[in-house]
């Protein structure tokens, strides 16, 4: 009972501070997107469900949720294919310190802040005419790509910028995962005259399924919000809006028009949209938890 | 024991009970304000002096400057605005956000007596978003003009025989010929006016300068006019036929801005307000009238016609204690002698008919010349968000140029109907 009472006690801070910074402003956020809010006006008025209404025929709500959910479907699936493989493949390595040099290289664009990272790509990498990308297909033959002006294209650049710089810690904790699974599965394997296709395939992935799911559930999550590289490297939403996401849409219609009930309805329904995938990912991936 | 803790306790209140009874010689109390503004080691300098000199006159104020980077500026002075106890008792105010501050009592309204000969004082477009139900909101520094001036790389037009134009089909010409095509790829332009401020400024200098008009009496976008179809066909022709440019300084994809891109010899036509030209000489390490120059730049029409924006203006925080004090710093700004260092400083076109009329002006501001001869043909471009019409047309501009929107007449009336509807008070 004493000890219940202390866990109890030890636990009130951090409750607390959930309560007040996290599910407060979430609190907040749903009962702002009821009303017509502009935070400079004295008073605001209740609208109801009149913004809910307004994200249903709202062409440009549209085309973001559309480029948000082709991101994210794309940028994850492929984040965790790769860092998957590049895991498997380190792991190879027997010397600890060459495995441990090459989970340093990779995880070194994460330590990067994300906007340092985005302006160095948006200015030296992507430029059309001065670009190192350019550059290097011109060595090659190949014609110069407008890979952020050109609306087919754009996201595609934004796509594999962002693999770049987040795929560093999904294989730091594949890697982690990986290492977990003990020896003897293969050994057993090797035995039985497994190859390691058959290894990967009915030993590894099998016993990275709790892995598996922490990284999904992040890297979607993560995702979903991901907005300083659509701040960055898109010269406004983008042409005709390519580069436009619910993230990027949420900011300008709550700070460049100032319509923050918009804008909260707006992340409500991201908000809808995350918890709704992440159940199904739950549902769908149910876990045991042992070996 | 007791007693002597009694003796003690009994001295303690006394002696807090004489700290709070009033004094034989009254302090002075001195006024604490605070101003905000965006970072720009020109600009804030100026302020810093005007700020330092004031002071001296007045040894009861005392005025903290704070600047913050310009990016995260507006959300700063929107965010603290709101507030109520935080925040500024002055502002670094862009005149457009005085569109949507203004009627919502977050500023202050300048006391009438100033307000007055403000108005009566400067150039009406300084003060047109600045102005909510016959109050003025603002104190105006700058005439905010991205029109009738142009950056020319000297270099450039020498290499290629080509002298500075001075009338439209010249500067078509001219772009034609200076706009080199390597691999598919335009690695000179010739005259690059696509960027978020020239398409649309040009847009209406166009169909003004023919003799139309964009708005009605009532405010009202009326864009279904000849001299409005005129404008844009030849914006659009420019890009597609002329090819004195291309769509990237509105979609991306450059590494510089179109003015950087001048400065680092790789444009050589651009029609830039007067502010860049400082970056052309600290940053680029360029001189002014040798390596680049500042033109004017030819009308479209007959007429010298163009709509000007409110710019940047200083003002007052609705709550703020200290209103009184803080609109006598805003007077004494506004005397010429401070607007004038302070316009030369920033390198700002001023908004103050006197201080823009100053011989010495073009002494101290050559580059302005050209501009300061057409300010009285601006107008007030409308009490609208004009981020939102900036948007509009420069949306629309791209779409007919990449071909979703299919004519000129479909551009407009989609153009004229969503201003309508989503920008129009």
């Amino acid at each position: 009972m004493k000890n219940k009472k202390f866990v109890y006690f030890v636990l009130i801070p951090i409750f607390l501070h959930m309560l007040i910074f996290i599910v407060g402003p979430i609190i907040a956020g749903f009962a702002i997107s009821m009303m017509d809010y502009n935070p400079l006006r004295d008073t605001n008025s209740f609208v109801g469900l009149a913004n809910f209404k307004q994200l249903i025929g709202d062409p440009v709500l549209m085309k973001a949720l559309t480029n948000t959910l082709m991101f994210v479907g794309v940028t994850v699936v492929l984040n965790i294919a790769f860092s998957l493989m590049i895991a498997q493949l380190v792991s190879i390595f027997k010397s600890n310190k060459i495995r441990a040099f090459f989970r340093m290289a990779f995880f070194l664009p994460c330590v990067a802040p994300l906007v340092a990272s985005s302006v160095v790509w948006a200015r030296s990498i992507y430029p059309t005419a001065t670009g190192l990308a350019n550059m290097m297909l011109k060595t090659i033959g190949v014609n110069p790509v407008n890979w952020l002006g050109d609306p087919n294209v754009l996201m595609w650049s934004i796509i594999v910028f962002t693999i770049w710089v987040d795929i560093g810690y999904n294989i730091i904790l594949f890697s982690a995962g990986i290492d977990g699974i003990p020896t003897n599965f293969y050994e057993a394997a090797e035995m039985d005259g497994a190859s390691a296709w058959h290894k990967f395939r009915f030993i590894t992935l099998p016993l990275l399924g709790r892995t598996m799911t922490f990284v999904i559930i992040m890297t979607l999550i993560s995702h979903f919000q991901m907005f300083a590289q659509f701040s960055v490297m898109v010269l406004k939403s983008g042409p005709q809006n390519s580069g436009l996401v619910l993230t990027s849409y949420v900011y300008k219609m709550a700070f460049e028009l100032k319509n923050m009930g918009y804008a909260s309805a707006i992340a409500v329904l991201l908000f809808a949209i995350i918890f709704i995938i992440t159940l199904i990912q739950q549902k769908i991936q149910k876990v045991d938890w042992d070996y | 024991m007791k007693k002597l803790i009694v003796l003690i306790m009994s001295m303690f209140m006394l002696t807090s009970l004489v700290g709070c009874s009033g004094t034989d010689t009254p302090e002075t109390e001195t006024i604490k304000l605070t101003f905000w503004g965006h970072q720009n080691e020109a600009w804030n300098e100026s302020y810093r002096a005007i700020g330092d000199s004031f002071m001296a006159d007045n040894p009861g104020i005392e005025i903290t400057f704070e600047f913050f980077p310009y990016d995260q500026f507006e959300s700063k002075v929107q965010t603290s605005l709101i507030s109520k106890e935080g925040g500024a008792d002055m502002y670094e105010m862009w005149g457009g956000w005085g569109v949507d501050f203004a009627s919502t009592g977050a500023l202050a309204a300048m006391p009438d007596d100033m307000a007055a000969n403000v108005i009566d004082q400067v150039y009406p477009s300084t003060i047109g978003a600045l102005m909510y139900e016959g109050k003025l909101y603002g104190l105006p520094l700058e005439f905010n003009i991205e029109n009738g001036a142009m950056l020319v790389n000297t270099q450039i037009l020498k290499d290629n025989n080509v002298t500075v134009p001075t009338t439209w089909d010249e500067l078509v010409s001219a772009g034609t010929k200076l706009t080199k095509v390597e691999d598919g790829l335009m690695v000179q332009k010739g005259f690059d006016f696509v960027n978020w401020d020239s398409v649309p400024y040009m847009f209406l200098s166009m169909i003004l300068s023919t003799g139309g008009e964009y708005m009605d009496a009532n405010g009202k976008f009326t864009l279904q006019t000849p001299e409005a179809k005129a404008a844009l066909q030849e914006l659009y022709d420019m890009v597609v036929v002329d090819k004195v440019t291309d769509l990237e300084g509105l979609v991306g994809g450059g590494d510089l801005e179109g003015f950087q891109q001048l400065f680092a010899g790789r444009n050589a036509i651009v029609p830039r307000g007067p502010w860049v030209i400082s970056e052309g000489v600290v940053s680029f390490g360029l001189e002014y009238g040798v390596d680049f120059d500042y033109v004017a730049m030819p009308w479209f029409g007959d007429k010298a016609a163009f709509a000007a924006e409110t710019g940047w203006a200083l003002s007052v925080n609705g709550n703020s204690p200290q209103q009184e004090a803080a609109y006598k710093f805003l007077n004494y700004f506004y005397q010429d002698e401070q607007l004038l260092a302070h316009n030369v400083a920033a390198a700002q076109i001023p908004a103050k008919i006197s201080v823009a009329q100053d011989p010495e002006l073009l002494t101290l501001m050559p580059f302005a010349a050209p501009l300061v001869g057409i300010l009285e043909d601006a107008q007030f471009i409308g009490y609208f968000n004009t981020d939102q019409f900036k948007e509009a047309v420069n949306n629309t501009f791209v779409d007919l140029v990449m071909g979703t929107i299919p004519s000129v007449d479909e551009a407009l009336v989609s153009l004229e109907e969503h201003l309508n509807t989503n920008v129009a008070k």
